[in-house]
């Protein structure tokens, strides 16, 4: 029985590394598809407001036809439910998964599963199409088929690791939502946000650029945000370093290598669930000599908001840039 | 028959290089004379002179020396266990997990992790306490248990009570597992098994435990000698085989509940350890007991060193080293002896 444990358990885990690892390489085969359906898609469309029946192309290259404007959608992944409540389209939402929180309108929403999706409350609820996100197609392929053998429209939207293909995720939402100008002023306001984080950022010096380690999962194991990953991308556009730069994806830190790192800034993503997570860090033996420990330079931020692909990146953005430079946003 | 001495000597050897190897070695490495010195300022307050790095004390100190410490005492205290185990109920299957002592102690921590229990004055030791409680618990259930379906107390039937509690300990924390959401990395990390960031207050609390029972197996060992000949040859010789029985499983599993409880459950030590002693040094359990003590820590302090450095900075769980490094050379050991017999 215990063995039967450890393998679950060890299943458990290698489908979190897994699932981790999954999103880095389709992080990185992915641009090009995307832009490829963007490209196939946006011709389909040109000019006019999407004109139905309407044919897209979606993120694992399936051809997703909707005869007409979808008047009730369900989302399996809380960014395409994040996008489409900030296209303004929230009021067809009519079934969100279980990780659901935000905007507020979703705990109302009937809830359609987390992990696992409950196929038969999708097809209760009746929907024109279904969001369904790249993450989820290696884990439940086989009720996404369910879905698609019950006449349902499944849109797979692409699994974003980057910015610039959250956009994109953005745009094809916008389409498949018949709200495609949304989409685009959308993509405008966070482009031009993320450009003024930008340009108030650009004011650090050289030599006064910090260092920053993030911590996904509280002591002892310490999980950080390596390249290729939102952070280190939001960190980038901050003009501040990712004290792990050189570690790829999501990885587990010896705490050693931390002290060793000597970051300037340490921001945590754990506090929704770990109580008091500043003193998490500076209640660790040893982490004393750590900079952000000595300086008092330890943060806690949403971690939804730096790890959803949605319109609330931006938020994340800047919640890091006001904790990692209070200084340039106390003059504002 | 090899000469005592030996044995001795080239188990604590082994356990003194990986010890040494292992403060030393690291994502930061620290010469041993540099800490020869920190050892010598933060113990004894000697002036430790200059061009130490305050980091390296800190990482030496702080982290290393705790985790490599509380690596051995896991490792000794599962080890031993799973000796005394796997002689009592003569079955070469046995390990400090067969009671459902692990399983207990887990579903103490994983619930602690799960409801995010922390009881005021105890703080971050909320886990290894609760764990420690609900180990003493399931090992006064198990064997309140086995006792009443079976008066004497019969080897299958204390291995079946142990079965039926494990999977329905087991159960309850996959049970758990499944309603979790934010913090399963937490609880699947902690299952894992893991000495690290522990402290100094870990040591502390496991070192107690591994004193007592350690101490009450080790004055057992010639009665594990009389009742591998069977229980009733063991009776015949002038042991009270009831009593020491007991005796031995509460020994035993409260060894396995404090290790369970500061490190998670660390499998394959328990199991193997004992084995490779006994294939390397005899059968005899005056000296099998404190051999594995030996070996068991400097195995699991090894088997720590190469999960934290293998791919550094980043980290690997340690049980998947302990298997990994363990099978491979437990294979290796019974071939050989194979040959040897064959020859």
């Amino acid at each position: 029985m215990k063995k039967f444990l450890q393998v679950l358990l060890l299943a458990l885990l290698a489908g979190f590394l897994i699932g981790c690892s999954n999103n880095d390489s389709a992080d990185e085969g992915a641009p090009d598809e995307n832009t490829t359906n963007e490209e196939t898609a946006s011709e389909d469309t040109d000019g006019e407001d999407s004109a139905y029946p309407l044919t897209i192309t979606d993120a694992i290259d399936n051809e997703v036809t909707l005869e007409e404007e979808p008047e009730r959608i369900v989302s399996l992944m809380p960014s395409n439910t994040e996008i489409t409540f900030a296209l303004d389209q929230g009021d067809k939402v009519v079934g969100v998964s279980d990780n659901d929180t935000y905007p507020e309108e979703v705990l109302d929403i009937d809830k359609v599963g987390g992990m696992e999706f409950n196929v038969e409350v999708i097809i209760s609820l009746d929907p024109d199409v279904v969001l369904a996100h790249e993450s989820l197609v290696a884990s439940s392929q086989e009720a996404l088929d369910q879905l698609e053998d019950a006449d349902i429209e499944v849109f797979t939207v692409a699994d974003a690791t980057d910015v610039d293909t959250t956009y994109e995720t953005i745009e094809n939402i916008g389409q498949v939502v018949n709200a495609e100008e949304e989409a685009e002023q959308l993509v405008t306001d966070m482009q031009a946000d993320f450009a003024e984080l930008e340009e108030i950022t650009s004011e650090v010096a050289e030599e006064d650029r910090q260092s920053v380690f993030f911590e996904i999962s509280p002591s002892p194991e310490i999980y950080t945000a390596g390249q290729n990953t939102f952070l280190d991308e939001l960190l980038q556009i901050i003009h501040a370093d990712n004290a792990a730069g050189d570690q790829e994806g999501w990885v587990e830190m010896d705490p050693e290598a931390i002290i060793e790192l000597n970051p300037e800034v340490i921001i945590s993503t754990y506090g929704s669930y770990v109580e008091d997570p500043i003193g998490e860090v500076t209640s660790r033996d040893g982490f004393d000599t750590v900079d952000a420990v000595a300086n008092e330079r330890i943060y806690d931020v949403d971690s939804d908001t730096v790890s959803r692909p949605g319109p609330r990146l931006v938020d994340g953005a800047r919640e890091i840039a006001e904790a990692v430079y209070p200084e340039l946003f106390d003059e504002e | 028959m090899k000469s005592n001495l030996l044995k001795y000597t080239l188990s604590l050897a082994f356990l003194i290089s990986t010890m040494l190897i292992a403060i030393s070695v690291g994502s930061v490495s620290v010469p041993i004379p540099e800490i020869i010195k920190i050892i010598g300022s933060e113990v004894f307050h000697l002036p430790i002179g200059d061009g130490v790095d305050p980091k390296s004390i800190s990482i030496v100190y702080d982290i290393r020396l705790p985790r490599v410490i509380l690596a051995g005492l896991v490792g000794a205290s599962l080890a031993i266990a799973g000796a005394a185990f796997q002689g009592l109920l003569r079955n070469p299957l046995a390990d400090p997990y067969i009671l459902g002592v692990s399983s207990g102690a887990s579903v103490g921590a994983v619930s602690t992790l799960f409801f995010n229990i922390s009881i005021p004055f105890l703080g971050m030791y909320t886990l290894p306490f609760l764990s420690i409680l609900s180990a003493l618990a399931t090992i006064m259930i198990v064997l309140f248990f086995a006792k009443k379906i079976d008066k004497t107390m019969r080897v299958e039937s204390i291995i079946l009570t142990g079965i039926i509690f494990s999977s329905f300990l087991g159960s309850i924390i996959s049970l758990i597992i499944a309603l979790t959401g934010e913090e399963l990395q937490q609880i699947i990390g902690w299952l894992l098994g893991s000495v690290s960031m522990r402290g100094w207050k870990y040591v502390g609390i496991i070192l107690p435990f591994l004193i007592v029972g350690g101490l009450l197996l080790l004055m057992n060992t010639r009665e594990l000698n009389a009742m591998s000949f069977g229980e009733e040859r063991a009776q015949h010789l002038g042991v009270d085989v009831e009593k020491r029985k007991m005796l031995i499983l509460a020994a035993g599993s409260i060894l396995t509940g404090a290790a369970v409880a500061v490190s998670g459950t660390i499998g394959f030590v328990g199991l193997v350890i004992p084995h490779l002693t006994r294939k390397l040094w005899g059968p005899d359990h005056i000296h099998l007991l404190p051999l594995s003590i030996i070996t068991g820590a400097g195995f699991l302090i090894l088997t720590d060193l190469l999960s934290r450095t293998i791919i550094s900075p980043q980290v690997l769980p340690v049980g998947v080293i302990t298997a990994l490094v363990g099978a491979p050379v437990f294979a290796m050991i019974l071939i050989k002896q194979k040959k040897e017999k064959g020859r």
